[in-house]
């Protein structure tokens, strides 16, 4: 039988490859992208991570320090996934008892507690695993739709890790999962009054450093979120324009809550360029005066916020990564239809935006140039 | 450089690399359509950046893996979710026989696992070299090595072929 070597040499370039590259390349003619393109709907604004990690791959992250406070949801978030903002919210009893749960062959996964604000809202989940597995991690691919949708194929669930807890007594370890609810489809929920299904698509575990995934079939989970836990937020909408590094910005939104303020930024991109997500991140990138393939780092941010002439740090990226400090996102207002408007969001630090006298964003240009936008 | 230069540096990265970037799209994504698209993107990046055309060829080869892998990564994020693959490739590069099963094999697993084994058996990068073009950390790299190994022997005894294939 031929070895892996002799197998992979049989694969060669066909030479039609070849010659449409040279084609695209010399006469500057990209060829069409074909393929079908299906939408992922996080929100009316689409936010894609560049370096995010792929959906469906689960990191081994060896032995993990596991904590000690064992049921306590309070010292959970604000020990284990760093949150100080959420854990004060449920020891102050802002959140909905959620009671359901679902039973694998070696797992029980059970989602206790809905909570957060109008902007971003949480539902904390348990995994505990049976027949005496001990397992350094669990991680878990997720994704809560409004229950109206029945076509979910389209949607990709995230991938979370967990913070394991361990009671000293019984040796048994908890693995709590923060999952973030996807915002239009809360909302949606709320507002009509009907169901959030969650579809558990992936719940791997390790031991000894092997990966043993759990899930072969979506499993599913159902319960009515009660928006009277959810806290209010302060949302703006400017609807400014600015011009960054040559780039024509709309500050299209603002939102102040107890997690942080974001700004969200909207460009469109020149007629005649294609709507693609390469075309979308040379002008973010410009925008940030950063390189091609350079990630946004706070510590060079070429924009500043200043409330009552004191700096607001940007936020520190969450456990499960998912609130960035900036990000770029992309609009599909309808299915397999992509805009050519895209998104850049930057998120500080919460402040009392209630009583802040002047909020400031400090912008400094690639030539050296530096102005103040005014929010207040 | 003048563009002559550019293009004569770039013909020769494309001759260099075109196999492996052809294969690892393959591998990725399975049919030749969505393969051809990002192995050109892959290459009409390294056009634009004639900067890395001079640069020594280990680095480039990796710098070309990473960016394939990319590409295929944002070709799959918006892909359907599609269990069945479509898997022309290796209709048309394979006749029945046992080479064929074995790539059929290697296409039935992950694509994390996919990727490693073809870095690593077939062009021959370290874990330690994987851990750094992956971003990964080592120890998950041995682990998709192991894991691969142990599917892909597996799918071949399901198949009644050997089992040694390295």
């Amino acid at each position: 039988m031929k070895k892996l070597n002799e197998v992979f040499d049989e694969i060669k370039t066909p030479d039609l490859w070849k010659d449409n590259l040279y084609d695209a390349a010399y006469f500057e003619k990209k060829k069409s992208s074909r393929g079908i393109f299906k939408k992922v709907v996080i929100a009316t604004v689409v936010v894609l991570a560049i370096t995010a990690c792929t959906i469906t791959v689960c990191a081994v992250t060896g032995v993990i320090d596991v904590l000690p406070f064992f049921k306590d949801d309070v010292k959970v978030y604000k020990e284990g996934f760093k949150d100080e903002v959420s854990a004060e919210k449920i020891d102050k009893g802002q959140f909905q008892e959620v009671e359901k749960s679902v039973e694998t062959e070696n797992a029980v996964i059970k989602a206790t507690k809905f909570f957060g604000d109008w902007d971003e809202c949480y539902t904390l989940f348990e995994v505990t695993l049976k027949n005496g597995i001990v397992a350094e991690e669990v991680t878990m691919e997720i994704l809560g739709l409004d229950s109206i949708i029945t076509d979910t194929e389209k949607y990709l669930g995230d991938t979370f890790r967990s913070v394991p807890v361990t009671d000293e007594e019984t040796g048994e370890t908890v693995f709590y999962f923060n999952v973030l609810n996807a915002y239009t489809h809360v909302v949606t929920s709320l507002q009509e009054d009907r169901d959030m299904t969650y579809y558990i698509s992936s719940l791997c575990y390790y031991t000894n450093g092997i990966k043993h995934e759990e899930i072969t079939d979506t499993l599913t989970m159902t319960y009515k979120p009660d928006g009277n836990v959810l806290t209010d937020v302060g949302t703006e909408y400017p609807q400014r324009q600015v011009e960054i590094n040559g780039v024509d910005l709309n500050v299209y939104r603002v939102v102040y809550s107890d997690y942080k303020m974001e700004i969200e930024l909207r460009y469109t991109l020149d007629e005649g360029l294609e709507p693609s997500w390469d075309n979308g991140h040379q002008i973010y990138t410009q925008v940030l005066g950063i390189g091609e393939y350079e990630e946004f780092r706070k510590e060079n941010a070429n924009m500043k916020l200043f409330v009552d002439d004191v700096e607001v740090d940007y936020v520190e990226p969450d456990f499960n990564g998912q609130f960035k400090p900036c990000s770029m996102g992309w609009l599909w207002p309808e299915v397999n239809q992509p805009s050519n408007e895209f998104t850049i969001n930057l998120r500080f630090d919460s402040f009392d935006y209630f009583n802040a006298q002047s909020i400031v964003l400090q912008i400094t240009e690639s030539d050296g140039n530096v102005f103040n936008y005014a929010f207040r | 450089m003048t563009e002559t230069g550019i293009r004569q540096l770039f013909e020769q990265a494309v001759d260099t690399y075109s196999d492996m970037i052809t294969g690892l799209c393959l591998l990725r994504l399975g049919n030749r359509q969505d393969a051809e698209d990002c192995y050109q993107n892959t290459f009409l990046k390294l056009f634009k950046n004639t900067e890395m055309l001079k640069e020594d060829s280990e680095y480039l080869k990796a710098w070309l893996i990473r960016v394939a892998i990319n590409e295929c990564k944002n070709r799959h994020r918006f892909l359907s979710r599609n269990k069945t693959e479509n898997l022309d490739f290796i209709n048309l590069c394979y006749e029945e026989g046992e080479d064929r099963q074995l790539m059929e094999s290697i296409m039935s697993l992950k694509k994390i696992y996919r990727d490693v084994i073809y870095l690593h058996y077939y062009m021959g990068y370290s874990v330690m070299e994987l851990s750094k073009i992956l971003k990964a950390r080592e120890n998950t790299v041995k682990s998709r090595l192991k894991r691969g190994r142990e599917l892909l022997k597996e799918e071949l005894l399901k198949r009644n072929c050997e089992e040694e294939f390295i």
